[in-house]
């Protein structure tokens, strides 16, 4: 050992370095690579400043909404629900009473007691099943209905509120025990409105809502600006509670004037905002958004 | 060093490095990859005036319109409907502070033209301004003193006003086009305004007389004539009418001149091979340009001038060239299909509009300079011809038969905003966009 | 060699006058044997009917040749004008976007040669036309080339190339404004005009 540690060392500086000195590097080396990774992953504010080392990107192409007949709960949102059975563990889920659950409800309630064999505990995306029922609803759609689809993100929003608070009474994930009410942040999760449960829902839902109204106010014009679709501006906003966004600044500007000030002004043009969900505890929200041109090319 | 420093110093290495100063965003993102809207929305409610004129009632409707059509040809705008507006200009300040800009981002506009006229007797005073909704200020504002039947070009100028704000260049609302129409019962060369208005008789020679082309000062207009019984060639002034003429044997045609020069390109065969040579702007010749056997025909120049593109035979289809003046160096641009002619040279330098022929129809495309392909324009509907770039390099012309009859038609440099231009008796064919006229008018 | 000379003159000099008396002979003949026929018509007759009045032959026949000479004028002219009219009225077709001649083509230009040879004082216009389809510009260079390579056909031939005067007017003077290719086929021609 004393050989090799030599050997090295000796390649290191040709003068050679003392084994011990090695060795003690080595292991300061080692308690500070331990500290920090164990303060990633363990210290909730540490990872706050750290970031998320795997941000989620949603992007959702909306194009608009048309209201689907009133009491109908779409079917995606049914299909998602009844995914969500598959993942439950056994024992009947702890309904509590004070929930309302119309008819429909009911029976998934039903279904659900009665596939307690199921067992795999699939970790549930319960934001992407939801994404995935607002594509399909989005995908028969027709375009320019603003007030319908205040009134279908109201229905999706409440019908996730439903579900969610359903499924958080029973769940475990990830080893960490969560049966706090739906929004507060648990252990291992994305930060202030983790993945699971009605906040991350509605969180989805109200960024699809952010999409859907700046997109509607963006007005770009290739011809002054050109259309090259590797430009992309890049701004981030704050949201009040009320909804008012009450600041804008770039992250990245994109190099085109043109396609800068368009992004700016459709912000500006969004302002305000429809207010944020109630589950979201923070005194604001932030967000990215990521404009690009290169739609333009698609005909 | 001690124990202690090396371990300080290990320490702070790598908390050095694996501190991010914002590398990892805490926030998600959004991705938003087209707008709704393609063009800019802008308000241009009818301009004040002095209630008590009724001229000026008639005048500030009049040319608070003729803005509005100048801003809507350019194809950069969108204009909102007045029906829509909330806000009364009438109701506003003289100079405006009063503006109430929430009331015009209500309706969508970003941008705002508010005007005043007011008619003296045979004088116009006019105050027009641009405002940005979002900013709540003022970008442009301008008096005018014109006139009464200078409205029109009081009304291009502040359009001229407004795209140099957005672009950096004037756009082309004081240049002409020329085109060819046989009305008449002969092919003559007529000439109108941008928009199309204004059209007026250029020619009237009483033979075919076909290819007209403008010199870069708008003084001078060439073209090829059978006035005596052979496509000669005629250097005509605009202005005065007095004239040059190049009548070698055989074909005298496509004349192109040089920008900032007074020389043009041409198609010459008296030497028995049809080739492009260089002339002075009175008709002598300078030198030879092309040299291969075959067809070399319908030049056209970059815009510094250094470098010319243009139709040759030479691989045996007519296909698109560009030669370097200088060098000699000549090379092939269009590979795709089998009949590519009629090339014009944007202002802008960076591509080349033609007429390509596929599957017997002829279509408008562009190429850039650097060997990307080729983007087809028109959507086969008839055959669209003879593109030409306005000098901004924003629109271009072309004819085009997709109602029947060959008509000039105007688009956007992507191909966007296909439109007609003007319609008159006869067949119009192969228009030439003139350039900036502003000290030039005929 | 000297004989030959002497051969061949004796055959420029000698041929041409036999063949002109030999023509003026034949007229002469011609209205001799007219007047036989007529006699001997009139010969069997008297031993039947009465005898009728023979008129006398020889003031017919002095009369005779001065129509006949007026008429190969007039027949001359007329066959020169039915030339120059084959020469106009036929024109050269060719396939399309191409100015090379197919064997149909070059079959009617021989013809035109032919009457070329016959009447050496004659001087054409050789127009080159396009169909419309093509742009204008290009179609005023191939139909240069069009109305050239008839030209050089000609010329090819032995005609003189001084005679060929050639104009291309490309797409703008069609035959017929049709959009079918039967309508396009006759627009792409090589035309000639006498000048």
């Amino acid at each position: 050992m004393r050989e090799l540690l030599k050997t090295s060392g000796y390649m290191i500086n040709s003068k050679g370095i003392p084994p011990k000195t090695l060795v003690l590097t080595f292991g300061v080396s080692f308690l500070c690579h331990a500290i920090l990774i164990g303060a990633m992953f363990f210290l909730p504010e540490y990872k706050k400043s750290m970031g998320n080392p795997f941000p989620s990107a949603i992007n959702v192409s909306l194009v608009s909404f048309s209201a689907p007949p009133a009491g109908e709960i779409p079917v995606a949102v049914v299909a998602a629900v009844q995914a969500e059975k598959a993942g439950l563990k056994k024992g009947t889920p702890e309904i509590k009473p004070e929930i309302k659950i119309d008819k429909k409800m009911e029976k998934i309630k039903k279904a659900v007691s009665l596939n307690q064999e199921k067992t795999p505990v699939k970790k549930i995306e319960t934001s992407k099943l939801i994404n995935n029922a607002i594509k399909n609803i989005e995908k028969k759609i027709d375009s320019s209905r603003s007030a319908t689809v205040a009134g279908a993100i109201d229905r999706l929003k409440n019908q996730v509120e439903n579900s969610g608070k359903i499924k958080t009474a029973g769940i475990q994930e990830g080893g960490v025990k969560k049966d706090a009410p739906a929004g507060i942040p648990g252990g291992f999760g994305t930060g202030p409105w983790s993945g699971t449960g009605g906040a991350a829902g509605a969180i989805d839902i109200y960024k699809a809502e952010i999409y859907y109204r700046i997109q509607q106010n963006w007005a770009y014009s290739e011809q002054l600006g050109g259309s090259n679709s590797e430009e992309m501006a890049v701004l981030v906003i704050k949201i009040t509670p009320g909804g008012e966004i009450n600041d804008i600044r770039f992250e990245k500007k994109s190099g085109n004037r043109f396609l800068d000030e368009s992004a700016y002004r459709a912000i500006q043009k969004s302002n305000p905002l429809p207010p944020l969900p109630k589950e979201y505890y923070r005194s604001y929200y932030e967000v990215g958004l990521r404009f690009g041109a290169g739609g333009l090319n698609q005909k | 060093m001690t124990i202690f420093r090396y371990v300080v110093l290990i320490a702070a290495v790598y908390f050095s490095f694996i501190m991010p100063s914002g590398s990892f965003a805490e926030y998600d993102y959004i991705d938003i990859n087209s707008p709704f809207l393609r063009k800019i929305p802008i308000a241009v409610p009818v301009f004040t005036t002095d209630k008590a004129s009724a001229t000026g009632i008639q005048l500030s409707k009049r040319s608070s319109d003729m803005l509005s059509g100048m801003l809507d040809f350019t194809g950069y705008f969108k204009m909102l409907d007045p029906e829509s507006f909330i806000e009364d200009p009438a109701k506003t300040n003289s100079d405006f502070s009063n503006i109430s800009f929430p009331n015009w981002t209500a309706v969508g506009a970003e941008l705002l033209v508010t005007g005043n006229i007011q008619a003296k007797g045979d004088i116009l005073e006019i105050e027009l301004r641009l405002f940005d909704t979002l900013k709540a200020g003022q970008l442009i504002g301008k008096k005018y003193n014109a006139g009464i039947n200078d409205m029109r070009d009081v009304i291009k100028r502040f359009s001229g006003e407004i795209v140099y704000y957005l672009t950096g260049n004037r756009g082309f609302f004081d240049s002409q086009i020329a085109f060819v129409s046989n009305g008449t019962g002969n092919k003559e060369i007529n000439l109108c305004e941008f928009d199309g208005s204004g059209i007026t008789q250029f020619t009237r020679n009483r033979a075919i007389t076909i290819s007209p082309a403008w010199s870069s000062d708008g003084q001078w207009i060439a073209y090829t004539s059978y006035i005596r019984g052979n496509p000669d060639l005629y250097i005509v002034n605009v202005r005065d009418r007095s004239m040059s003429v190049v009548a070698k044997k055989g074909i005298n045609i496509t004349p192109a001149w040089v920008p900032g020069k007074f020389e043009l390109a041409a198609t010459l065969s008296y030497s028995g091979d049809q080739d492009i040579y260089l002339l002075t702007g009175t008709g002598r010749e300078i030198k030879k340009l092309t040299n291969e056997r075959g067809s070399d025909v319908s030049p056209t120049w970059s815009p510094d001038g250094k470098k010319m593109a243009f139709v040759s035979s030479r691989s045996g289809t007519p296909q698109i060239y560009v030669q370097n003046i200088d060098t000699g160096h000549v090379e092939r641009i269009t590979f795709y299909g089998r009949y590519n002619t009629q090339p014009s040279w944007s202002p802008k330098g960076d591509k080349i509009a033609y007429s390509g022929m596929n599957g017997g129809r002829h279509n408008i495309y562009t190429i850039g300079l650097n060997g990307k392909d080729p983007v087809q324009l028109t959507g086969n509907a008839g055959d669209n011809e003879s593109p030409s770039w306005s000098p901004d390099g924003s629109l271009i012309a072309f004819s085009s038969t997709r109602e029947g009859p060959s008509r000039i038609y105007v688009m956007t440099a992507f191909g966007t905003d296909q439109r007609r231009l003007l319609a008159v008796s006869g067949e119009q064919t192969t228009p030439k966009w003139s350039p900036g006229l502003r000290n030039n008018q005929p | 060699m000297r004989k030959s000379i002497w051969v061949v003159l004796a055959l420029l000099l000698v041929v041409p006058g036999l063949l002109f008396t030999a023509s003026c002979g034949k007229s002469s003949i011609k209205a001799d044997i007219e007047n036989m026929k007529e006699k001997s018509k009139q010969a069997p007759a008297p031993p039947a009917p009465a005898p009728a009045p023979v008129p006398t032959p020889a003031p017919v026949v002095q009369k005779a040749p001065e129509p006949v000479r007026i008429s190969e004028a007039e027949i001359r002219a007329k066959e020169k004008a039915a030339a120059m009219q084959a020469l106009m009225n036929e024109d050269v077709y060719f396939d399309y976007d191409s100015a090379a001649l197919a064997p149909a083509a070059q079959q009617i230009l021989k013809k035109k040669a032919a009457y070329l040879e016959k009447y050496s004082d004659v001087s054409m216009t050789i127009e080159g036309h396009c169909d419309e389809r093509g742009t204008n510009e290009y179609n005023l260079a191939l139909g240069e080339r069009r109305s050239e390579s008839a030209k050089k056909f000609l010329t090819d031939l032995g005609l003189a190339a001084s005679r060929f005067t050639t104009i291309s007017y490309g797409e703008e003077k069609p035959l017929d404004t049709g959009k079918t290719e039967v309508a396009w086929s006759k627009n792409r021609r090589a035309h000639f005009v006498v000048k």
